[in-house]
């Protein structure tokens, strides 16, 4: 809780957190220090679409340091989870189903970085592969129109009289723009420390 | 990544000893593309030995005017060398627009001529790939391709060469000194890199083992007049789409003499020996250039996604000789 | 796909001293470890950031013998000699360095996670200034003296990403801490 000794509002006041930020010593969600860490590596689907059928360890488990590989075949169950519904594509480790490149399929857990990501590396995977498509264009004739999207908003919305405006417009300019897709890439890794103490797990964020 | 043994070497002949007897040693200067193939999966060594404290490092006036250059100097120094600045303009050019200030403080002058392609599915070991893995395909002719090469492609590959820096040197007919358990040799840069052809995997004429002690750069005067463009899609940081690194010899409106070199554009660095042909001994003008310009990409095999590089090129050339003709007029 | 299964898995490990911020940690450690690993996973020194492990954000930025680079593509056994400076080296105790004030001052952060790095970056490049380097937008390549102007920053300081995009004030709070240094080295010569 932030005392405050004079007024806050309008006043310049520099980040608090900004001493700890320059210095290095903010702590972030995968710094906090803990004794004994292990490390767990993600392994990444390399198919768009499709099935695990399996994922030999063999290998991988000759890795000194190796601990575990956790899979969807013995991964705990958790709730269904998704912001309007249950949404298969967002549930990690549940079932063989791969829905898009990179998606977690398995992770490799050893005493040190290094060898987790030798043992994740060394695991066989075998795919069933199936076609991807994904390229969203406005001449397709299979398009779905959503029943709900975020937050209520509606898929398609108008406003005013284009048509009469463009007919009547002293000048015309027509054209289509397309930029790529951009996504949100914070420069913080999602990543975490996990750190069971009796039947309790806390995770750091 | 594979575990691998680590030895500093202390000398050079026991460090060529040592990797000359293993396919699967390795030589590790800079380690800015080293690092990353191993984190990769790309680069698999038993055993890498760090060459870094081997006495390469130095930059030395020739006596014709040219310079010689230890493999060891790393890209920032070379860069901010005065007498490469002075000289050879187009060669301190090149170099400051590759990379990022970091990894130009870290990367070596042999490893950026060594440099891999940047191709996508080289770099993803689940993707096929002939110049990774002979026979396994190339995913790019149907795929990705957009940043790949238009000249000296084969069926087997397209990939482009990377590197900035190379591109001045071979149009100043560098020459490369390597060290094997043999002995030294050296080899015309002009030489030094292979088509893919149908072995893709070979990016140079070097054999395993052969370690790159220096570069030297012959004295060529008229290079003082020289650039480099690059061109890429954003200002910084980012790797070309064609670039030129130009000089020319012009007097009282004929070219004397010119060099010529594209990067981007190609499987290897490329020397444009056509579109020099074409300028020497021919009037300065618009119309030469363009001349010369159709002659060096006559041979061009675009494909879909990287059919834009042709026009580009030619663009680039006809606006630097152009350039370049103001400057010295000015 | 041929990833080569040596099972032969003896991993070798050596004993490196590191030189880091003044002081000499004596380190076991497997050659595949990155300076950056060893610093954040070896010896808790966190202020160096992992932002895509492969030299592309420069949020892992060190200096390695006076000169910024990306620690991310350092092995650490290979550092064994060289003095190293990290965030927690820049600023003398409770005194912030002028570049770290600067970027106090001008807000030039959000999150804070590529902070080290562009700390680190521009200490590194004014360094690499008063060196009197070009860069590829210098005007004038043979010149001694660089005008660091805004351009001149932008272009050197292209390594370090930040995705809050606090660029904007990252800019002028590296030319203040520049020019500070301008008027301390002119006083200094005084």
């Amino acid at each position: 809780m932030i005392q405050a000794t004079r007024p806050m509002i309008g006043a310049p006041i520099s980040r608090l957190d900004g001493p700890n930020k320059v210095t290095g010593t903010a702590t972030y969600a995968f710094e906090y220090q803990f004794d004994d860490v292990v490390y767990a590596f993600p392994v990444q689907s390399t198919i768009a679409k499709g099935r695990v059928v399996s994922i030999d360890a063999t290998h991988a488990r000759t890795v000194p340091g190796f601990l575990a590989l956790i899979t969807h075949e013995n991964a705990p169950k958790i709730a269904p989870v998704g912001l309007l519904g249950p949404n298969d594509d967002m549930a990690v480790l549940q079932s063989d189903r791969v829905a898009y490149r990179g998606q977690f399929i398995a992770v490799v857990v050893a005493e040190t970085l290094e060898n987790a990501r030798r043992a994740a590396e060394l695991l066989d995977i075998r795919y069933e592969e199936h076609l991807h498509d994904t390229e969203l264009r406005a001449d397709r004739n299979d398009l779905v129109k959503p029943q709900a999207l975020v937050a209520g908003m509606v898929t398609d919305t108008e406003h005013g009289d284009v048509e009469t405006a463009l007919s009547s417009a002293p000048i015309l300019l027509d054209q289509t723009y397309t930029t790529p897709a951009y996504h949100h890439n914070a420069m913080e890794p999602h990543a975490t420390i996990v750190i069971w103490k009796d039947e309790s797990l806390t995770l750091y964020d | 990544m594979k575990p691998f043994r680590y030895e500093r070497a202390q000398d050079a002949s026991s460090a060529v000893a040592l990797v000359s007897q293993s396919e699967q040693a390795g030589y590790l200067a800079g380690g800015t593309n080293l690092v990353d193939h191993l984190k990769l999966g790309v680069s698999q060594p038993d055993v890498l030995v760090d060459i870094t404290q081997l006495p390469y490092d130095r930059i030395e006036a020739l006596p014709d005017g040219g310079v010689r250059i230890g493999a060891l100097v790393r890209n920032s120094d070379l860069a901010a060398d005065m007498l490469i600045r002075e000289k050879f303009p187009f060669l301190a050019q090149a170099l400051l627009a590759g990379a990022s200030g970091q990894i130009r403080n870290q990367a070596t002058v042999g490893g950026n001529l060594l440099q891999r392609t940047r191709c996508v599915y080289f770099q993803d070991v689940s993707k096929p790939c002939n110049k990774r893995e002979p026979g396994s395909g190339c995913p790019a002719r149907e795929g990705y391709h957009r940043s790949m090469a238009v000249l000296g492609t084969s069926e087997a590959c397209i990939a482009t060469h990377p590197s900035d820096m190379a591109v001045p040197l071979v149009a100043l007919d560098a020459r490369v000194y390597v060290l094997s358990p043999q002995g030294e040799r050296c080899v015309p840069l002009l030489d030094f890199y292979r088509l893919p052809g149908t072995e893709p995997q070979r990016d140079t004429v070097l054999e395993h083992g052969d370690l790159i002690t220096a570069l030297e750069v012959p004295g060529l005067p008229f290079a003082t007049h020289s650039r480099y463009r690059k061109v890429r899609d954003r200002a910084s940081y980012a790797f070309t789409l064609v670039s030129l690194a130009a000089a020319i010899d012009v007097d009282r409106g004929v070219i004397r003499d010119s060099r010529l070199a594209f990067g981007g554009l190609a499987t290897i660095p490329w020397r444009a020996h056509k579109a020099e042909a074409v300028l020497r001994g021919a009037p300065a003008t618009e119309e030469t250039f363009l001349q010369a310009a159709e002659a060096e990409l006559a041979d061009a095999r675009p494909l879909q996604e990287n059919a834009f590089k042709v026009q580009l090129a030619r663009n680039i050339l006809v606006r630097m000789l152009q350039d370049l003709l103001e400057e010295k007029n000015s | 796909m041929a990833l080569s299964t040596n099972t032969t898995h003896h991993t070798q490990t050596l004993t490196v001293t590191l030189h880091i911020n003044g002081k000499d940690y004596n380190l076991e450690l497997d050659p595949r470890v990155t300076l950056l690993d060893a610093l954040r996973e070896h010896l808790a020194l966190s202020g160096s950031k992992k932002g895509c492990d492969h030299g592309q954000c420069g949020a892992c930025t060190v200096l390695l013998n006076g000169r910024r680079i990306n620690s991310c593509l350092a092995l650490a056994v290979a550092c064994q000699g060289a003095e190293i400076v990290t965030i927690e080296g820049i600023g003398e105790g409770e005194k912030l360095h002028p570049v770290q004030q600067a970027f106090i001052e001008h807000d030039a952060f959000q999150c804070g996670y590529c902070t080290p790095g562009q700390i680190c970056s521009a200490v590194g490049m004014l360094r690499e200034v008063e060196a009197g380097w070009p860069s590829v937008v210098s005007a004038d390549l043979t010149a001694h003296h660089i005008d660091l102007d805004e351009d001149e920053i932008r272009e050197r300081m292209s390594g370090n990403l930040c995705r809050c995009a606090a660029y904007a004030n990252i800019v002028p709070a590296i030319t203040e801490a520049a020019q500070q240094r301008q008027t301390t080295d002119k006083e200094a010569h005084r």
